[in-house]
């Protein structure tokens, strides 16, 4: 993890209520997709907790929904620095898939998803992606896949269709996968799968880095904090009661 | 004897800041950060005789002065705490650690407190009863200057290390605790924990922490945990470490001439986990700019 502080270089709209964040950042710490950063907010004492989309030698792109105050005041900034704690949590663990793998996201928890396509295609794993969306108008990402090696798959609640019922409809339920999404999304989707999964969640997080045991969740046989352990933990160690 | 040093009953410190419970977690957590031995000391996460899962998220709430935590003293019992995680500690920290103790009964409390005394990192046992997030424990004691008291004499028969109490300031007459406490044989005392609070969401009109209620820290309590040591300091002999809201190197010297001996930093350091090396710069520059040559000249000038 290491503390920057960063000019941000594009800020915009993808969505409603979404938006797409690029600031200059060396991603030294970034090892893994699905890590994410925490973003100062000033007036605000928590840093928030933004999903990384993508990254370069020196720029990350965060995708987010405005939920709050804190991500409203970050939608409207369009110059300038913020400060960042960079490389938190774990991130998925590509080098546990051999050869399929699928990404399966729900809303703005498909937010992670692009570069992990992006980094499963450069390992040579054959990527399928399935992701929900409230409504065809909040679909992210098309035109940046469409341009990719994978087969992606959108479904809608409001066509009648959620990602777990899709994931049945396609016969996916043997690809080993990723996921996030909310928690009854991440159950349904295990529920359904008969697969090894790695599934990312989601918690009200405290410092971001481990100290203050605010996210911790209890797991099969021991507690883990969402933002240090986590936020990606293999299916097998999730008792869903505990969560939900 | 460096200009910051302090003594804590017979334990040298570099300095007088200490990283507060359950926001320092055993240490570990700040390596990216800096060299953790550049800190006065730390108090490790509350530790029980058993394991505990704590509370349900979610367990963190903000407000415009700090935060407000219903953790619920999560941790992983002693023996893992001893057997584990004081072995990797004491490949990266060389100074002693603040172990705080926490219980549901006088005898957990004292079989928790020998299992730790006993171990060569511990420098003070922190007798802890003041956690406002359990049912039962924690605060109970700490309520009640008879308990305290007797909770106190109990746990200072089981150790040999000095024995802090860190106190709650929902305690109706926390001067007379702490005297009784003192009476006990506490070798010293922690004023004080968080205050208890709570946050409802404004949308639902329900609550944000899932306890309901929770500990309030963070800079919005400066004021009134400075007051609760400037009024216990003329009652008790032994040293008080003043913990609660402290952010900066001014609110450190605050403290100090309030009668506090050291400082507990908490919830500064959750938001900047760079606040105690630039807490001790401050220090090291008051201390320059204002020609005092040892920093424990400052305390309890407020009363002189």
């Amino acid at each position: 993890m290491e503390l920057h502080t960063c000019a941000i270089l594009d800020n915009h709209p993808v969505a409603p209520e979404t938006y797409q964040l690029t600031v200059h950042c060396a991603a030294a710490s970034q090892t893994r997709c699905g890590q994410f950063a925490d973003i100062a907010i000033p007036g605000k004492k928590l840093r928030r907790p933004l999903s990384i989309t993508d990254w370069t030698d020196n720029t990350l792109t965060f995708t987010y929904r405005v939920v709050g105050e804190g991500t409203d005041w970050l939608s409207r900034q369009h110059q300038g620095e913020l400060e960042l704690l960079t490389g938190c949590g774990n991130g998925f663990d590509l080098t546990a898939f051999s050869r399929d793998i699928l990404l399966m996201g729900g809303g703005i928890g498909c937010a992670p998803l692009l570069g992990t396509a992006r980094q499963a295609l450069a390992q040579g794993l054959a990527v399928k992606l399935l992701l929900g969306f409230g409504n065809p108008e909040q679909a992210l990402f098309q035109k940046e896949l469409s341009g990719l090696d994978v087969e992606a798959v959108y479904c809608y609640d409001s066509l009648g269709e959620n990602v777990a019922q899709a994931l049945v409809r396609l016969g996916w339920q043997d690809l080993p996968f990723c996921a996030c999404g909310p928690l009854p999304m991440l159950r349904a989707v295990c529920q359904a799968s008969q697969a090894p999964g790695q599934v990312s969640l989601e918690a009200r997080m405290g410092c971001g880095f481990g100290a203050c045991m605010g996210c911790s969740v209890q797991l099969k046989e021991r507690m883990a904090r969402v933002c240090k352990d986590g936020p990606v933990f293999h299916r097998k160690e999730i008792v869903w009661e505990h969560l939900l | 004897m460096g200009t910051l040093t302090v003594n804590l009953s017979g334990l040298e410190l570099s300095n007088p800041v200490i990283a507060a419970s359950g926001t320092y977690g055993y240490g570990m957590e700040y390596l990216d950060f800096y060299d953790v031995n550049c800190i006065g000391s730390f108090s490790i996460k509350g530790t029980t005789l058993h394991p505990r899962t704590g509370n349900r998220q979610p367990r963190i709430a903000e407000y415009d002065g700090g935060l407000l935590n219903a953790v619920g003293l999560e941790n992983p019992g002693v023996e893992h705490v001893v057997q584990e995680i004081f072995p990797r500690l004491q490949k990266v920290y060389r100074g002693k650690v603040l172990a705080n103790v926490s219980g549901f009964s006088m005898e957990e409390y004292c079989a928790c407190a020998q299992r730790l005394d006993e171990q060569d990192i511990v420098g003070i046992i922190e007798l802890n009863i003041s956690c406002p997030n359990v049912h039962g424990g924690g605060m109970a004691f700490g309520m009640d200057a008879a308990c305290a008291a007797e909770l106190t004499a109990a746990v200072r028969r089981c150790v040999k290390k000095p024995l802090y109490v860190k106190c709650t300031p929902q305690c109706p007459d926390l001067v007379d605790l702490c005297r009784r406490v003192e009476d006990a044989g506490a070798d010293g005392l922690v004023l004080v924990n968080t205050f208890l609070g709570m946050r409802l969401d404004r949308h639902t009109g329900k609550p944000l922490l899932a306890n309901v209620t929770g500990g309030v820290s963070g800079s919005g309590i400066f004021p009134q945990a400075l007051y609760r040591v400037y009024q216990v300091y003329p009652h008790v002999h032994i040293p008080i470490i003043g913990c609660g809201g402290v952010s900066c190197g001014s609110d450190v010297i605050e403290m100090l001439s309030a009668g506090a001996s050291a400082v507990e930093i908490g919830t500064q350091n959750l938001l900047d986990p760079m606040c105690v090396p630039k807490v001790l710069r401050e220090l090291e520059d008051y201390c320059r700019e204002e020609h005092i040559q040892h920093i424990t000249d400052l305390i309890g000038r407020a009363h002189q």
